[in-house]
């Protein structure tokens, strides 16, 4: 099959998907809404929830698959996902600052902003401590990622300590570590709809240059490519998407992870095809998902990235198998 | 490559959302059923036993074990996190619940049509007040008045005068790992008072905290209480703890585990039952030391 055509194939076949899941998660939840009477007036409001709460899966999920399929060609890393450069111990610290902190009560989007603050502050660090002269040579790139992240990670550990000691709030930084795409209002899924919907047709405009820079940065100067300032594009858009997840439904792990390398398992690695169809990929995968962590206990519901965790870890298995072949070959 | 990897975890998936689909749907009240509560706390669901309003309870917390008839009801959520999905099938009249973990919560459940009354159990003289806002809010503010005052009696007689220097020092563990217990601030720290008892805690910052092994050791309780809020907590072997095995109340014997936790640790109405409970107990210490 032609790119194209298989572009074409897929984006019929996963537009019909995401659809499809998404009228799913209007009837799926604890209180039954029969398919026949899903806009009648009795159930108008709880199908309005659910509905937000699935536009804020699809949202969430196709930023963070594109922002994973993102750095995992730039930084040229099957394992890389959209957490690896430190925005979502950035993005945690800030929510579990103003959790604990006590200026969440100022108003809904305090926590939101805070953990977007959050990210963006730990971007800029991890660039400045990758910077090498005018270059951000991918290795000092990842080993500041890793740097930030751990940093930010024992800073939480603080904070959620002291907490402990202090009886309070905890309960809502776990909650928001573990992730949940729980909403009660329109705006936030406004607000990150926009911005994740703009960091990813950029990155359509991109596609051909992600499929230039994942031969190689070398190469990919030699065919023309202005690399650094592609690369530092690159990696600003997917920061700032993941940041906009992250802030509006926490750190929801595996998916920028699995969602790419099952898209590229299918259509193969052009990134042309590849950063739409991981889009809606990750949307439909995300909205399953949350049906599940809706509905798969008898009361509450369960953390939306135990699922995924779930889901992804056998397949990182897969991931180290496969790579193990290619790499004693 | 191997595909089905990918489509085997993507038939999981759909498997799981599809029996979560399908299983225990509840239908969708059509209005509010009159006089319907649910309770999302276990402290709320004794009160509402004991003002015989368990009838009118449709839905309780998963915390909420007691009375035994509590288990039968239908769960609705975890303690102070409801459930909104059931919330809006079962429509109940009137929602209460300590402070919720999550205050965004309290606009989901207003907009599932319920009333919503917050609980603050802070100490004694609290929890026997919220048993009469509690019992207006539900209809039945008489009932509830004659049960407080009731309460309040017995817990006025279960107060002990004696000098400070009678009473002997005690620690209360509520969790192992790592050892927690109440201080000035907690009703449980009262109750140890009132009891007459001194808490070794007592002057700690938290009305709920963390304390050293050293501080106990330290501060050398006379009596040892085991609470354990979560059942499965195993106590530990207290003499086996290094440096513990010279304190007064191993030396002694005074190693209490046969209290009723729920009684020391959850702010209900059986906080009498607790207070009762620890007086009778520091009184046959005090009677023993002065044999």
């Amino acid at each position: 099959m032609t790119p194209r055509k298989k572009l074409v194939v897929g984006l019929v076949v996963l537009s019909a998907a995401l659809v499809l899941a998404f009228f799913w998660s209007l009837i799926a939840g604890r209180a039954r809404v029969p398919v026949g009477e899903m806009f009648s007036a009795k159930y108008a409001p709880l199908v309005k929830l659910r509905a937000a709460r699935a536009l804020l899966g699809i949202i969430v999920g196709a930023g963070l698959s594109v922002a994973g399929l993102i750095l995992q060609a730039v930084l040229r890393n099957p394992l890389a996902d959209p957490y690896v450069l430190g925005v979502s111990s950035g993005a945690g610290l800030g929510a579990a600052l103003a959790i604990l902190g006590g200026v969440a009560a100022a108003g809904a989007w305090v926590i939101p902003g805070c953990a977007f603050g959050g990210a963006v502050l730990a971007i800029t660090l991890v660039y400045v401590l990758a910077r090498v002269g005018k270059t951000v040579p991918v290795y000092t790139l990842l080993l500041a990622g890793v740097i930030i992240n751990s940093i930010a990670s024992s800073l939480l550990i603080f904070l959620a300590h002291t907490a402990i000691a202090r009886g309070q709030g905890l309960y809502s930084v776990l909650w928001w570590l573990l992730g949940s795409l729980q909403v009660f209002e329109a705006w936030p899924v406004a607000v990150a709809g926009m911005a994740i919907g703009a960091g990813i047709a950029i990155t359509i405009l991109f596609a051909r240059d992600l499929n230039v820079l994942s031969i190689g940065e070398e190469p990919a100067a030699h065919l023309g490519l202005r690399v650094e300032r592609t690369k530092k594009l690159l990696f600003l858009i997917s920061s700032l998407v993941t940041g906009a997840a992250v802030a509006t439904s926490g750190l929801i792990g595996f998916v920028g992870l699995i969602v790419p390398h099952a898209v590229r398992l299918v259509v193969g690695p052009d990134n042309k095809v590849l950063v739409p169809l991981s889009a809606l990929a990750g949307g439909t995968f995300l909205i399953i998902c949350d049906i599940i962590a809706r509905t798969i206990l008898s009361s509450g519901e369960l953390p939306i990235g135990v699922i995924t965790a779930f889901l992804g870890g056998p397949f990182f298995i897969y991931l180290l198998r496969t790579h193990r072949g290619r790499m004693s070959k | 490559m191997k595909k089905w990897v990918l489509w085997t975890a993507i038939g999981l998936l759909l498997a799981l959302a599809v029996i979560g689909t399908v299983s225990r749907q509840v239908p969708v009240r059509e209005s509010q059923l009159e006089g319907s509560i649910m309770s999302l706390a276990p402290s709320v669901t004794e009160i509402l036993f004991a003002l015989g309003v368990q009838d009118r309870l449709i839905g309780v917390s998963t915390a909420c074990d007691y009375p035994p008839a509590a288990k039968h009801i239908r769960k609705v959520g975890d303690f102070a996190v409801p459930d909104i999905e059931l919330l809006y099938a079962l429509k109940p009249e009137l929602v209460i619940t300590t402070p919720l973990r999550d205050p965004e919560a309290s606009k989901a459940i207003r907009f599932c049509g319920a009333k919503l009354l917050t609980v603050k159990q802070g100490d004694h003289e609290e929890v026997f007040r919220e048993i009469e806002v509690i019992g207006e809010a539900a209809g039945v503010a008489d009932a509830a008045r004659r049960y407080a005052d009731k309460l309040r009696e017995r817990f006025a007689r279960a107060t002990v005068n004696v000098p400070d220097a009678l009473r002997p020092r005690v620690y209360v563990e509520i969790s192992p790992r790592p050892l927690r217990t109440a201080a000035k601030g907690s009703f449980l720290d009262d109750l140890i008072y009132r009891a007459g008892g001194i808490n070794i805690a007592h002057d700690f910052s938290q009305p709920w905290t963390t304390i050293s092994p050293e501080a106990v050791v330290a501060r050398n309780p006379e009596i040892i209480i085991l609470a354990y809020q979560m059942s499965r907590d195993a106590p530990y072997a207290i003499a086996d703890r290094i440096g513990w095995s010279g304190l007064d109340a191993v030396r002694s014997g005074h190693v209490v585990t046969g209290l009723d936790r729920d009684t020391l640790t959850r702010p209900g109405p059986r906080l009498v039952e607790g207070l009762e409970a620890l007086a009778d107990l520091f009184a046959r210490y005090r009677k023993g030391r002065a044999q």
